[in-house]
């Protein structure tokens, strides 16, 4: 049974193909001005690399913000439940699962069937998310991927306006213009999401094991004062991408609909 | 009845006042730098002050070794210390703790050897003195789900008492106005630790009916606490309480009467003090606190000097609501770098009316007292319709011959938010003066860092 | 148009029939902000009581002068309808501490001369018997300064009629509700906030009429079963359709709520045996409390669990709107003991304006998903 997950999210779409529990293929891009149209062309690319097309599908279940215009899905569920259960997938022993999104960051706690039990999400603010993340790195001149390393040469990371992304750009702006130094600006900023976001996590409660989940699990900063701030191990997903967890974890419930449906 | 175990809070004070002498005995000590820079001061200093002094603010610690500040700060820190010892002997006592709210006077509780614990002080002390200011609490509280648009100056102590660092509350008393997250954070503490919560409604009228009312309130919380205790209160002792009381008030009037000279000859600083030993008015360290800025200010008054440098024009500030907490020393850089002088403000700003209590006997002292909360700074202004704030600055504008008008808006005054347009228009229509409004969070430097509060103050003296 | 219909309108407040045709007759018409302000007593008076609400309000540009982005929409959207003159055919407008931004409206819409005649009624912030007296004084006085104002008369006969008029309107909302109950529900929960909000704008003689003949149609209606999850929703005023459209596009259905201008308004009797007065003071200040009284968890916290109970609902939504302290705190200590209660819960911040609905719809989704998966 070959069945997939299309995650369209608000930065990047990914979509996942499943074949008998095991990942077939997968593929990550930035998203086009339309949803549908991200979620074709990724969903296109990562079906051409097993050299398959839409008609070979069985199933399909979007998620994400664009989840309920994508035309050949057969159904859409939330992306919270998703990352849920695609996170357990990867490891089982996952009970708390921390994805951060583009425009989002929600804790979803999991059963041991990696069914979601609950879950918070941030307000409004972009602060704690993907997005914030990404204007500040533009605003220090440097990649996303290259905040986390950088943080780690800090000694003493800055503070960080608390509550608006946007006056906290404003602040990294004049800090760098104050001639401070750029690992201690992105050591604050890692530092001042991470402690954001371990509110909400506590909120929900940390329960073992905890994983985190979307582009921002890539920053290793973050991660780093995550585990901190919440006196926990982050574990690994063995070998899984965080930012396709979303799309994992919608196939995976294609992947029992379609059971369900066959059943029938 | 007492169930007061983790005093950390209060023993971080303690060490913190410790650390303070110390360095304020060394002689010809000016500034850490003088020493050899804080790892050296580190070094020198007896063992148990070490952890406090890595949390202490640097910058507090050269501000009360200046000349100027070195009289005041000592009994500003050594009065918090008696306040403590004070509290501790009663809850030692099995005496019972109430957390009151900071607008309300304490004489009535003092009297009934009640333990008062000022919410708001343990939050706001804790910003004034370390690095990391009441952050702990605030963040601790934050991560039950309860949102950052509260008031941080409940969720720092709120989140102490999660973390029992401070003492629980046996019953709580709160005063109405003016905002709902104060209200549904003592509710929120009530429900918490079960400790029963006495609410002071203020009339929505300073007149004679609101007055009215307002004494059947103090009366009816008279008849609670007496419940709650199982002791009456003693009309003696609540005398006592008022005239130390009494005493107090004259010298926040005089202090504040001596405000209107120029060059001003009291410092900014002293104004979130002066909230922390508002809320102990009655008790000799109040008085003590209060006495010791009137003889300084006259000091300085009849020797014809003012608290800035003598080359620097005076810019004279008035702050139309609050100040800042988390960076004492902000106001003695505003006052030497800028010339730039502070009269009053919304929290401190004890309206003449306020008058005296009359100690005749336990009618006219309630009557006083009720009087006194509907006058106090901040309920004064805020428990009715704006034109009492909007008229109390226009008239300290004229009268103090203000220069300028600062807002440093606490992001939670929801209230304050919605009048502000108005108060600032009337200001400018009447006095003619420029506003400088900004936003902050009072308790939490995260918001607004001290860096930023500077620059904004640069700017703005740099256009007018 | 049947009268089912009729009440699914709540027309907007610059193109209402009603209104138009009341003050087309020479009849005025009395704003208020607030659950705590009688009715009644303006209805005793000949006058049109109208409940303030920024229904449709996009915008909040006018109100930004005066309000600051820390202050709630709702609060800054009622302002932005009265500077945008959309208030103009208030004769008067009563206003009430019930929270401290919206009691600040008095004092801008008075600078901003929107409505010439003015007043403020207090309540204090706990139930006792000093409080109630206070009260009543306010509503005294209140009811005096109203009658010499505008000339009209307010007997006690006068107030009597009015008690007996809105009891009738608590009845038979309580009857709507009570359809809701069962599993095959009869009218969606947009469908009822719509025939709810209908009460306040318009004569309430005339709605009592369309009510009793709407409910009529509701009960011969067909039931609807295929929803994903019964809800109850609580927290901030809700004034207009969209919030509970959204969440039932998603697939729920809103069987109960503990809104101000829902059920938390109607679900109260007026005595009609005391002084009307008294009666009046009596039933508003001591009715199913606004997380604006203190000391009063504990009877909110059982009146949305009975409230969650009688509907058989399987979770709860408590929205609130960005920056109301009031909801904030008493929603996220309701989602702790429901919770714990065995009732989901969640919390769910929002703009007055529905703005950012992709989130919104995330939420909803997701919570009736972890509904469901129990």
């Amino acid at each position: 049974m070959i069945v997939a997950g299309c995650d369209v999210g608000s930065l990047s779409g990914e979509a996942v193909i499943l074949k008998d529990n095991s990942i077939l293929t997968y593929e990550i891009m930035r998203v086009r001005p339309r949803p549908e149209q991200t979620a074709q062309d990724v969903m296109i690319k990562a079906l051409s690399k097993a050299d398959l097309t839409l008609a070979d599908l069985d199933y399909c279940v979007s998620t994400g913000y664009g989840r309920e215009k994508i035309p050949f899905a057969h159904s859409s569920i939330s992306e919270i439940s998703c990352h849920g259960r695609g996170a357990h997938w990867a490891n089982t022993e996952v009970r708390t699962v921390i994805d951060i999104g583009g425009q989002d960051c929600k804790v979803i706690r999991v059963d041991k069937r990696g069914y979601m039990v609950d879950f918070a999400m941030n307000d409004k603010c972009a602060a704690g998310t993907g997005r914030f993340l990404e204007g500040m790195a533009k605003a220090l001149g440097v990649s996303l991927s290259e905040m986390g390393p950088l943080s780690f040469e800090s000694s003493s990371p800055i503070g960080i306006t608390k509550t608006c992304s946007v006056l906290a750009q404003y602040d990294v702006v004049c800090m760098i213009n104050d001639g401070m130094e750029v690992a201690d600006i992105a050591a604050g900023i890692n530092k001042a999401m991470a402690e954001r976001i371990s509110k909400m996590t506590k909120k929900v409660g940390v329960r073992k094991e905890v994983a985190m989940t979307g582009g921002v699990a890539k920053n290793s900063g973050v991660v780093h004062g995550l585990k901190k701030v919440l006196d926990v191990d982050i574990v690994d997903l063995n070998g899984v991408d965080p930012q396709i967890v979303g799309a994992l974890g919608a196939a995976l419930f294609a992947q029992e609909r379609a059971e369900r449906e066959l059943r029938k | 009845m007492n169930n007061g175990k983790d005093r950390t809070v209060f023993n971080n004070w303690r060490v913190t006042v410790d650390l303070a002498n110390f360095v304020l005995e060394q002689d010809g000590l000016t500034s850490l730098d003088d020493w050899g820079g804080k790892e050296v001061v580190r070094e020198i200093l007896p063992e148990h002050m070490r952890n406090v002094f890595d949390r202490v603010q640097p910058d507090l610690i050269d501000c009360i070794l200046k000349d100027r500040n070195r009289r005041t700060a000592s009994s500003f820190l050594n009065n918090v210390v008696k306040f403590v010892d004070y509290c501790e002997a009663l809850m030692d006592d099995n005496r019972p703790v109430c957390y009151h709210y900071f607008p309300i006077s304490v004489e009535i509780l003092l009297a009934m050897g009640i333990a008062p614990i000022c919410y708001e002080v343990v939050c706001g002390l804790d910003s004034a003195l370390y690095i990391d200011g009441a952050e702990a609490g605030i963040d601790r509280i934050e991560a039950e789900g309860y949102p950052d648009h509260l008031c941080s100056t409940q969720k720092g102590t709120a989140g102490y008492l999660l973390m029992d660092m401070v003492p629980k509350p046996d019953f709580l008393v709160k005063s109405a106005t003016p905002c709902d997250s104060s209200n549904k954070l003592y509710e929120w503490t009530s429900v918490r630790f079960d400790a029963p919560l006495i609410m002071l409604e203020t009339p929505y009228y300073r007149n004679e009916r609101g007055h009215r009312f307002a004494v059947g309130e103090v009366k009816r919380m008279i008849r609670e606490l007496e419940k709650l205790t199982g002791a009456q209160l003693d009309e003696d002792r609540l005398r006592g309480f008022c005239e130390v009381g009494n005493e107090t008030v004259d010298y926040i009037l005089k202090i504040q009467e001596l405000k209107r000279k120029k060059p001003c000859p009291d410092t900014g600083w002293h104004r979130p003090a002066d909230t922390i030993f508002m809320t102990q008015i009655g008790t000799p360290f109040g008085k003590d606190y209060f006495r010791t800025l009137y003889e300084t200010v006259k000091e300085r008054v009849d020797a014809g000097v003012g608290i800035i440098p003598e080359d620097k024009k005076e810019r004279r500030l008035a702050w139309g609501y609050t100040w800042e907490v988390y960076d004492l020393p902000f106001f003695d850089w505003l006052e030497q770098e800028h010339g730039a002088t502070y009269s009053l403000d919304t929290l401190t700003y004890l309206s003449p009316e306020v008058g005296l209590v009359d100690t005749t006997n336990m009618e006219t002292m309630i009557e006083g007292l009720a009087w006194r909360l509907l006058n106090m700074p901040m309920g004064r202004q805020t428990m009715g319709f704006s034109d009492v704030w909007i008229g109390d600055f226009v008239r300290i504008a004229k009268e103090y011959k203000i220069d300028a008008f600062v807002i440093g808006g606490h992001m939670a005054c929801k209230h304050f938010w919605a009048l502000n347009k108005l108060l600032t228009d009337k200001i400018k229509e009447e006095v003619g003066i420029p506003t400088l409004r900004f936003e902050m969070d009072m308790f939490d430097k995260r918001f607004t860092p001290p860096s930023e509060l500077k620059r904004i103050m640069n700017e703005f003296f740099a256009t007018v | 148009m049947t009268a089912l219909e009729e009440l699914f309108r709540v027309p907007h407040r610059t193109e209402n029939p009603y209104i138009k045709d009341w003050k087309g007759n020479g009849g005025r018409v009395i704003g208020f902000t607030c659950s705590y302000v009688p009715e009644e007593i303006i209805h005793a008076a000949g006058l049109l009581p109208y409940r303030i609400e920024a229904r449709g309000c996009r915008e909040t540009d006018l109100a930004d002068v005066y309000m600051h982005r820390f202050n709630c929409t709702y609060a800054r959207c009622i302002l932005q309808e009265g500077l945008s003159d959309r208030y103009d055919f208030l004769d008067g407008m009563c206003l009430l501490n019930g929270c401290e931004q919206i009691r600040r409206l008095y004092e801008i819409w008075d600078a901003e001369h929107k409505t010439d005649y003015m007043y403020m009624v207090t309540i204090p912030h706990s139930v006792y018997d000093e409080g109630l007296a206070w009260y009543r004084d306010e509503i005294f006085n209140f009811k005096e300064k109203l009658t010499s104002d505008f000339a009209v008369r307010c007997s006690k006969k006068d107030l009597q009629n009015s008690i007996q008029v809105y009891n009738e309107t608590r009845r038979l909302i309580r009857e709507l509700y009570e359809l809701r109950k069962t599993k095959d529900v009869p009218i969606s929960g947009s469908e009822a906030l719509r025939i709810v909000l209908s009460a306040y704008v318009m004569p309430r003689e005339t709605y009592n009429e369309l009510l009793k003949l709407a409910l009529h149609e509701v009960r011969s209606r067909e039931g609807n079963s295929s929803y994903k999850a019964r809800l109850l929703v609580g927290g901030s005023a809700v004034d207009g359709p969209e919030l509970f459209e959204l969440i039932e596009g998603m697939g729920g259905m809103i069987v109960a709520d503990t809104l101000c201008c829902g059920s938390r308004q109607f679900d109260m009797t007026v005595s009609e045996d005391a002084d009307p007065l008294d009666a009046l003071t009596r039933a508003y200040y001591v009715k199913n409390p606004c997380p604006r009284m203190m000391n009063e968890y504990k009877s909110r916290l059982k009146y949305t669990i009975d409230a969650a109970q009688a509907a058989s609902v399987d979770g709860v939504i408590l929205q609130k709107i960005v920056f109301c302290d009031n909801h904030a705190v008493d929603g996220t200590m309701l989602a702790d003991d429901l919770e714990a209660a065995g009732i989901p819960t969640m919390v769910m911040e929002r703009d007055h304006m529905l703005t950012d609905t992709g989130r919104l719809r995330t939420r909803v989704e997701a919570f009736m998903e972890r509904i469901a998966g129990r």
